[in-house]
């Protein structure tokens, strides 16, 4: 009994181990540390559409930031 | 990426270090930084050493007198305060005089006047506390930072590991275990956790990217007495060990309070795991009886739950095993 | 418990993670593109295309020594299309078609007479000069313009400490009419554990416009009011406005974690620019009521002139911004929730609010969707005026009664119009609301993709509280946008594990210079490799035919089949931007996907003894994406110091084969040149075989390939020349990492097949079939640097100078100068 058992378990604890890219659950992870929860999650996609924002609206991200260039089309 | 593991002994349990670097003189560096840290609180807390400072202390306590105490001890002592108040009185770094009544490497069960002599210089609320100073009005007493340093000792590494640029690696110092960052494709570290009463076998398997899991048991220097095991933990209130959970297992973001969490529910008994759900933390516990629960436990059919255990205890020194591949 | 863990944090060195995570190494390279609706001309049909913009962003950050940060970055954006030069009364016609078929031309018409009813609204009158009733709608007059490509760097170098860091860089933009530099400094701070960082910004930059005005609409244009920095060139009709400005910004903000689950940011901002700060493309109409002249207007009504004025702006806007930005985790879902909140304010009378909000949703295996919605309102600036009217007349001319000479000339008085006026719609009040959704794909071994899809609506009936401006100026666009980044720090974990490092030398027998395209295969199975490769070429100096060079009167007799030509191409210049993705699914086969971005300019000089060229114009330009091209390669033989591998790939006409000619006038002009085009517009096989040798410190190699067009007509109506390319070089390692090498190349193209299948005006040799394809022989330099190990490993800089020796082309051609090659990989 206890060497079906341990074989099982030691299966099991392989098949634990192989399975490196496992979804993991929410609480394994530091909340704040989540891609989705960083202060700015798509830095170049938001940097892009604020760049097409501000050459079509007046309240353009004061200049400091993205850098000078007009590229106001 | 290079993989660095060095395994070493420290407060009286087998310890290693784990961590990916891209430079392997970072690793290096940040490996001896590691066990430089783990030395340097052993030399200052460990009880079993003459010339540390908690022996210091106690020198003084023995004789009613009072200390001066430095910044990191004076926060470990108000850590310590906040942990008694928290498990209602039952968590109390005075306690570690009991085990004078229990001697665990041989020997049978104490008699109860002995304990009850024990009692009387148990309590926090006997001490002196106000910041810097500790004082003792009453002598004979003995403080024992076991239950937070070890603990303590796997967060600062982290840290330390963490300023050092190392973003890849886990700590584990005798089953308390810390995640520098997780392994460098980005997968979680596999920890098991070891079946409280057959030791090479896991229980319970996690993947953890960050944070901390410590674990409490009545397996490590136990014995077992007319097949009544009797554990390590003792109840300040009465004296005698606890004896309703075999072992509980918590992560949290640091190891400190993962470890205070999993001793607190330890000396809770019955009312442990109701605790422990209250909490929030993710945690994991097993009854002596066998029962599994807690928020991580995994429902593996009617079969872990009949489970009997087995009666031949072993007396070991882990309570977790770290079982992840040795390399990339 | 949380008491237990708030006394755990004041354990000394505990602390929790800032709410800022340290920005990883990486490289990152995206594409995108912008592109904008058809603004509503009301029954007018434009022949113009709206705005398109491509856009090109690399990044590459990288950690030094362990506190050192530095990130360099490159932008190209690539606009082409139309935009509103003006803002003018529908009766005005401003978009007035001119060919018989109906099509807006080139020209706007910014000048014209209008008749206005007591009240001042426009009237419409038929052709007999009867008033058929009001008409108020406004109408965009448009006006288009040549592909410009602007490109940007930026430098920035940042030092890390436990609780702080600081930040200082800079940068410069270019484009045709406008340059900017600036620089910038920025710091972080953090206190309380951590739990709240401190963060300040200061900026400063100072740009400088060079603009020539549109050529067609000047003469049309009164520039009186920047007389001084306008400077005229006769010779071509041209004026070109100088003007500079300089912007200081400075932000200050606080982030602080409030929960485990959430964190908010505030930051106020502070801009103030000066200079030139108007648009020198934007004009305003204003119709001038002449006391003198209303004895033409209707009965109890007005008849005005209008002519156009350049837009004048204040020389100095002060700006103050407010930001906030929440986030919130739920645990449940293992979402964000996002919500930010902009106040805008400036001395020119515009307010505007921006509300965004955002949901990040992980899917689990490795997949996160982000859908966002955002809200803008604005109101207009105080000097914004869609068009004007002035109670007086545009000028004064007195003639001498008796000879009927002009005595003199005054103008209107400027002291009666607004001191600033602008028509330009980014200033008018209004709002929008765009929604859109981003994928990110989180790849094994630290390859993430993104992509990310963007609505626009710009609506006047949007803005909030009423009062925007007429949907004359409504319009849509759409961003779609595609990232791919390489997380520096995870490739390398497996890159210092790649084969071939013998002995810590760089490999660099297999690898081919940098001009040779698919010299190299994968060492393994699982290997990846990403690259970044440009090419610039320039053709320069004489018109050659056959080998030798041709005379002026040469080219105008026979450059240009039957006709005679105008003008001969003097210089042309190909940047061709390339981004190389490789994969080893097995051993003996690589599969490759490269796509391309071009960008071509092209001048040319009138020719001696040729008809003066009407069009005026002679330098053009287009760019854009290019083809796209897919490889297989397999490896035939690989022995100890020999390899052979062949290629088998297909070029996708991914590049527009139908760019024109910017029209002026009342004339289309067609298709551009052959040479312009982005792409060869037809399916293509594209055969390769290659050969490297390596001996101790020298390698060697050859290569021969090709390129056969799958079709014989493209959607344009030709297809380029069938190519073939033989190529051999030899090189030696100077040191561990860098070698050099030499190439020998001789290139046989053929001529273009078939031709445009509509009309295009043949004014060059360029725009001739027959003068296209030809014998080249080149000699190559180059010098590749290899990173053999470290944290860098496996990332190779290679760059390559070609050197044409001879030329022999069919036809007439421009000779070439030569052509640069540089590329950078890396292997993991």
């Amino acid at each position: 009994m206890p060497a079906t058992e341990r074989s099982l378990a030691s299966l099991l604890l392989l098949a634990l181990l192989l399975c490196g890219c496992a979804a993991v659950a929410p609480w394994e992870r530091g909340r704040l540390a989540e891609p989705q929860m960083a202060l700015d999650p798509d830095a170049k996609q938001r940097a892009l559409r604020e760049h097409t924002h501000m050459s079509r609206e007046a309240a353009a991200g004061s200049a400091v930031g993205a850098g000078g260039g007009c590229g106001c089309y | 990426m290079q993989h660095t593991r060095r395994a070493f002994s420290a407060m009286g349990s087998p310890c290693e270090v784990q961590l990916f670097a891209c430079d392997p003189f970072a690793a290096t560096h940040a490996a001896d930084a590691a066990r430089t840290e783990v030395a340097r609180l052993e030399a200052r807390y460990s009880r079993y050493r003459e010339d540390s400072l908690l022996s210091r202390i106690n020198r003084v306590a023995a004789v009613g007198g009072s200390i001066r105490l430095d910044p990191e001890t004076a926060s470990l002592l108000d850590y310590a305060a906040a942990c008694h108040r928290e498990s209602g009185g039952l968590f109390d770094i005075t306690s570690g005089i009991l085990r004078r009544a229990w001697r665990f490497r041989g020997g049978g069960v104490p008699d109860a006047a002995e304990v009850q002599a024990l009692l009387c210089r148990v309590g926090w609320q006997r001490l002196d506390w106000s910041k810097p100073r500790l004082a003792f009005p009453l002598p004979g007493m003995e403080l024992d930072f076991g239950g937070v340093v070890k603990e303590y000792a796997v967060d600062r590494v982290v840290l330390r590991c963490r300023a050092l640029g190392v973003r890849h690696g886990l700590v584990n110092l005798g089953g308390d275990v810390g995640i520098i960052g997780p392994r460098p494709d980005g997968a979680a570290w596999r920890i098991g956790i070891r079946h409280p009463r057959r030791p090479s076998e896991l229980i319970q398997t996690l993947g953890l990217h960050d944070g901390a899991l410590a674990s409490s048991g009545d397996y490590e220097r136990c014995i077992v007495v007319d097949g009544v095991r009797h554990g390590h933990i003792l109840d300040p209130t009465t004296g005698w060990p606890v004896r309703h959970l075999a072992s509980v297992s918590v992560v949290a973001d640091l190891c400190v309070v993962a470890g205070s969490a999993s001793t607190i529910a330890m000396l809770k008994a019955e009312a442990g795991p109701a605790w422990l759900a209250e909490s929030g933390l993710p945690h994991h516990w097993v009854g002596v009886h066998g029962e599994v629960g807690g928020s991580l436990a995994r429902q593996r059919g009617a079969s872990s739950r009949a489970a009997r255990i087995g009666s031949t205890p072993r007396g070991s020194s882990a309570s977790t095993g770290v079982s992840t591949p040795a390399s990339t | 418990m949380r008491a237990l863990a708030a006394a755990a944090l004041a354990l000394p060195g505990l602390s929790p993670a800032r709410a800022q995570a340290a920005e990883d190494d990486e490289w990152s390279f995206q594409y995108g593109r912008y592109r904008e609706g058809e603004r509503d001309l009301f029954g007018v049909h434009s022949d113009f295309d709206p705005i398109e913009v491509d856009n090109l962003d690399f990044v590459g950050r990288l950690t030094l020594f362990d506190r050192v940060k530095v990130a360099l970055r490159w932008v190209q954006d690539t606009w082409s299309g139309a935009t509103p030069i003006s803002t003018a009364p529908q009766v005005l016609e401003g978009n007035r078609p001119t060919n018989p078929d109906g099509v807006s031309g080139a020209t706007p018409f910014l000048q014209g007479d209008v008749f206005l009813s007591s009240d001042f609204d426009p009237l419409e009158v038929d052709e007999f000069g009867s008033v058929l009733g009001t008409n108020p709608q406004l109408v965009h007059t448009l006006s288009s313009a040549s592909p410009e490509t602007r490109n940007q760097l930026d430098l920035d170098l940042g030092y890390e400490w436990d609780a702080a860091e600081l930040r200082v860089g800079g940068g410069f933009s270019l484009e045709p009419d406008y340059e900017s530099r600036f620089v910038r400094l920025g710091g972080d701070f953090d206190l309380d554990q951590k739990r709240t960082t401190l963060r300040f910004e200061l900026q400063f930059g100072e740009s400088d416009t060079t603009a020539l005005l549109d050529h067609d609409a000047v003469p049309y244009i009164d520039t009186s009011f920047y007389a001084g920095r306008i400077e005229s060139f006769p010779s071509t009709g041209r004026r070109r406005l100088e003007d500079d400005r300089q912007d200081w910004g400075a932000q200050l903000g606080v982030t602080r974690i409030l929960s485990r689950d959430s964190w908010i940011e505030t930051r106020i901002g502070y801009t103030r620019s000066t200079g030139y700060l108007a648009n020198p493309y934007k004009v305003v109409q204003v119709g001038f009521i002449d006391p003198g002249q209303q004895f033409l207007a209707p009965p109890g009504g007005y008849y005005a002139q209008v002519r156009a004025l350049l837009e004048q702006r204040p020389d100095e806007r002060n700006q103050w911004t407010w930001d906030t930005r929440y986030a919130h985790y739920l645990e449940r879902l293992d979402a964000a929730l996002h919500v930010s909140y902009r106040f805008f304010h400036d001395d020119w009378g515009i307010d505007a609010h921006t509300l965004e909000a955002s949901w990040g949703q992980p899917l689990g295996f490795g997949v996160t969707v982000t859908p966002r919605v955002r809200y803008y309102t604005q109101g207009a600036a105080d000097f914004y005026e869609p068009w004007l009217l002035s109670q007086q007349a545009y000028q004064t001319i007195v003639t001498d009664p008796d000879t009927g000479d002009i005595v003199s000339i005054t103008p209107f008085d400027r002291r009666l119009l607004p001191s600033e006026f602008s028509s330009d719609h980014r200033l008018s009040a209004f709002g929008a609301l765009s929604g859109g959704v981003s994928l990110s794909m989180q790849l094994a071994r630290g390859v993430r993709l993104d992509g990310g899809f963007e609505y626009y609506t710009h609506r006047g009936s949007l803005r909030l509280g009423g009062g925007g401006e007429g949907d004359f100026a409504d319009f849509d666009s759409y961003l779609v946008s595609a990232n791919l980044t390489l997380d520096a720090a995870a490739l390398h974990a497996i890159a210092s594990g790649v084969p071939d490092a013998h002995d810590g030398h760089v490999e660099h027998a297999g690898h081919a210079p940098a001009g040779v395209l698919l010299g190299h295969m994968l060492p393994a199975a699982g290997d990846w490799m990403v690259g970044l490769r440009t090419q610039w070429s320039r053709q320069d100096g004489d018109v050659l035919h056959g080998s030798r060079s041709a005379s002026d009167a040469d080219i105008l007799a026979r450059g240009c089949g039957g006709e005679p030509c105008t003008n001969a191409p003097d210089r042309m210049d190909m940047l061709m931007t390339m981004l190389d993705l490789m994969a080893a699914p097995t051993d003996w086969l690589n599969l490759m996907l490269m796509p391309s971005f071009v960008n071509m300019e092209m001048a040319l000089r009138p020719l001696d003894g040729a008809a003066p060229d009407v069009h005026g114009s002679h330098d053009h330009s287009t760019g854009g994406v290019g083809d796209l091209s897919m490889f297989a390669l397999f490896r035939l033989f690989d022995a100890p110091g020999h390899r052979v591998h062949a290629g088998a790939g297909l070029g996708v006409p991914t590049g527009a084969v139908d760019r024109k000619h910017r029209r002026t006038h009342q004339e289309s002009r067609g298709y551009t040149h052959y040479g312009m085009q982005l792409g060869s517009g037809t399916w293509d096989f594209l055969p390769s075989l290659t050969y490297t040798g390596r001996s101790g410190a020298f390698s060697w190699g050859g290569q021969a390939s090709g390129v056969v067009r799958l079709e014989h007509e493209n959607d344009s109506g030709y297809a380029l020349g069938d190519l073939f390319q033989a190529t051999a070089w030899g090189g030696f390692a100077l040191t561990r990492w860098l070698s050099a090498s030499a190439r020998a190349l001789y290139t046989l193209q053929g001529s273009i097949r078939g031709e445009y299948d509509r009309p295009h005006d043949v004014s060059t040799p360029m725009d001739l079939p027959q003068n296209s394809g030809g014998q080249f022989w080149d000699l190559g330099f180059g010098l590749a640097a290899g990173v053999p190990s470290g944290f860098l490993a496996g990332n190779r800089l290679s760059v390559e100078w070609l050197q044409p020796l001879q030329d022999d082309v069919d036809g007439y051609q421009l000779e070439r100068t030569g052509a640069l090659f540089a590329g950078w990989s890396v292997e993991f």
